[in-house]
């Protein structure tokens, strides 16, 4: 049988097909947004009724179990959107009692529960709360996670962990970020620095042997954003000896931050560095760590080929040798068609401003 | 008797911000509530508090902007100012004690502290 179909017909079909399909898809639209509606209004009419009966318990002697019994196991979630902001923001008796409400209850089992289940979406919730809580008795089940073939539930099951503070995987952490690709420094910094400064004991240890420049940088952003002290010896023989331009950079700011003034000397033979992001760095680390002895360097800084060199060259020179300002200055209007006379001239200008 | 001391508070996270009132209307104080920094510096100099309390990030207008206003306004710059910031915004507290800011309390905070201190502070003023 021959089946002729001319053209008309064809079109019309495909626009039938077109107008089922368009249909479909705002009633799939309409229906999302009626279930988020209807969900958001449970959520609101939930907080209404059971925010003053947290705020009570918090006052009060009420059992966290006694309260939870109240609670329908499908308002679980309800409860956990709303306690979020108080597990972020408060600290000390409050908090143990908050946390209490997720720990010493049946919430726990739930949210264990949905790191045992195959959802990665269910997984990552989970894994928040019990780490915003600081569940202890997850700790094991959120190790098992950190070998997850899904990259989302690997980091919010090492946010949690790193929330608990669990030191003892930070380079379980490190080895299994390696099989993601688009696990990012940032992502893993914003992980890390969720521990306390415990972690940098063994952050150091490992890096007198640490290879790899990812960590080696992770690790001395790390110890900058702990001020961890102590490191500063050992990120000093990594940085003189490094090729590294993310480590040298991170270790310079970490003296910085520190005020490690021993890192000073080996400042002079940086401030000639090939890349002018090390040049530019230590320049700036040099208004804190920088004596002066380093005049003539920085001045020379201002004839840099790179702009960020020169406009940090003299905002330096100002706050380190704040006598130079009339030195700055005459070479600054004395110098009209000079490139380096006219950011110095930006500079003064910028800062007269500011003043 | 005593007459209730007034707070004005800037706080943006709801919840947060209930519980704060909560608390501290349990105490005894008369607290007014702005989810944002607009508002506050007339609210201040309508209701002129016995104290304010600023959360420094706040959408629209920061805390460490009311302040500035609120210091720089003669009527006003007297009221005590206590700041309320992130753990990791340090530096803003630096920046607001400057401005003139009478004291700070890091989040995350221990609702009892927060209460001491703003106690002490009206009980110095």
């Amino acid at each position: 049988m021959n089946i002729h179909v001319d053209i008309y017909t064809f079109l019309a079909l495909t626009i039938f097909a077109l107008l089922i399909l368009t249909y479909a898809l705002v009633i799939q639209v309409v229906l999302l947004r009626l279930f988020h509606g209807y969900q958001y209004k449970q959520e609101q009419k939930f907080f209404a009724v059971w925010e003053e009966k947290i705020f009570m318990f918090l006052e009060g002697e009420e059992k966290p179990q006694a309260l939870i019994k109240k609670i329908n196991r499908s308002k679980y979630l309800y409860l956990l959107h709303f306690l979020r902001e108080f597990l972020l923001m408060l600290k000390g008796d409050d908090f143990l009692k908050l946390s209490a409400i997720v720990n010493d209850t049946k919430i726990q089992q739930f949210l264990i529960a949905q790191i045992k289940s195959g959802s990665p979406k269910k997984i990552n919730e989970a894994a928040y709360y019990l780490g915003l809580a600081k569940s202890v008795a997850a700790k094991n089940i959120l190790r098992k996670k950190l070998r997850s073939q899904n990259a989302s539930v690997f980091l919010s099951c090492a946010l949690a962990l790193a929330r608990l503070n669990d030191v003892n995987i930070i380079f379980d952490i490190f080895g299994n970020a390696r099989r993601f690709k688009f696990v990012s420094k940032d992502s893993l910094l914003t992980i890390l620095s969720e521990f306390t400064d415990e972690i940098c004991a063994p952050l150091l240890k490992n890096l007198k042997s640490e290879k790899n420049v990812l960590i080696q940088s992770i690790t001395i952003t790390l110890f900058r954003h702990f001020k961890y002290y102590k490191a500063g010896e050992s990120v000093l023989k990594i940085m003189v000896y490094s090729q590294n331009k993310e480590v040298i950079i991170e270790s310079i700011k970490f003296f910085s931050s520190i005020e490690f003034m021993e890192a000073s000397t080996a400042m002079r033979s940086l401030i000639n560095h090939p890349k002018p992001e090390v040049r530019t760095e230590v320049l700036k680390a040099l208004a804190v760590l920088g004596n002066e002895s380093f005049e003539q360097r920085i001045w020379d800084c201002m004839y840099d080929p790179e702009y960020e060199v020169q406009y940090n060259a003299v905002i330096t020179l100002l706050k380190l040798i704040p006598s130079s300002e009339e030195k700055i200055s005459q070479f600054a209007y004395g110098n009209r068609k000079d490139r380096a006379a006219a950011i110095a001239r930006m500079v003064l200008s910028e800062r007269s401003i500011r003043n | 008797m005593d007459k209730k001391k007034t707070i004005i508070f800037a706080e943006d996270t709801v919840h947060i911000a209930k519980l704060l009132k909560f608390k501290l209307e349990k105490e005894g104080f008369n607290l007014i509530h702005f989810a944002s920094g607009v508002g506050v510096t007339d609210g201040v100099l309508q209701y002129m508090p016995d104290l304010v309390l600023l959360d420094i990030m706040m959408p629209v207008k920061d805390g460490l902007t009311v302040l500035k206003e609120i210091k720089s306004n003669p009527i006003l710059s007297k009221i005590p100012v206590v700041l309320l910031t992130a753990n990791s915004h340090e530096e803003y507290v630096v920046k607001g004690l400057q401005l003139g800011a009478t004291d700070y309390i890091l989040k995350p905070f221990a609702s009892a502290e927060l209460v001491l201190r703003i106690k002490n502070i009206l009980k110095m003023q």
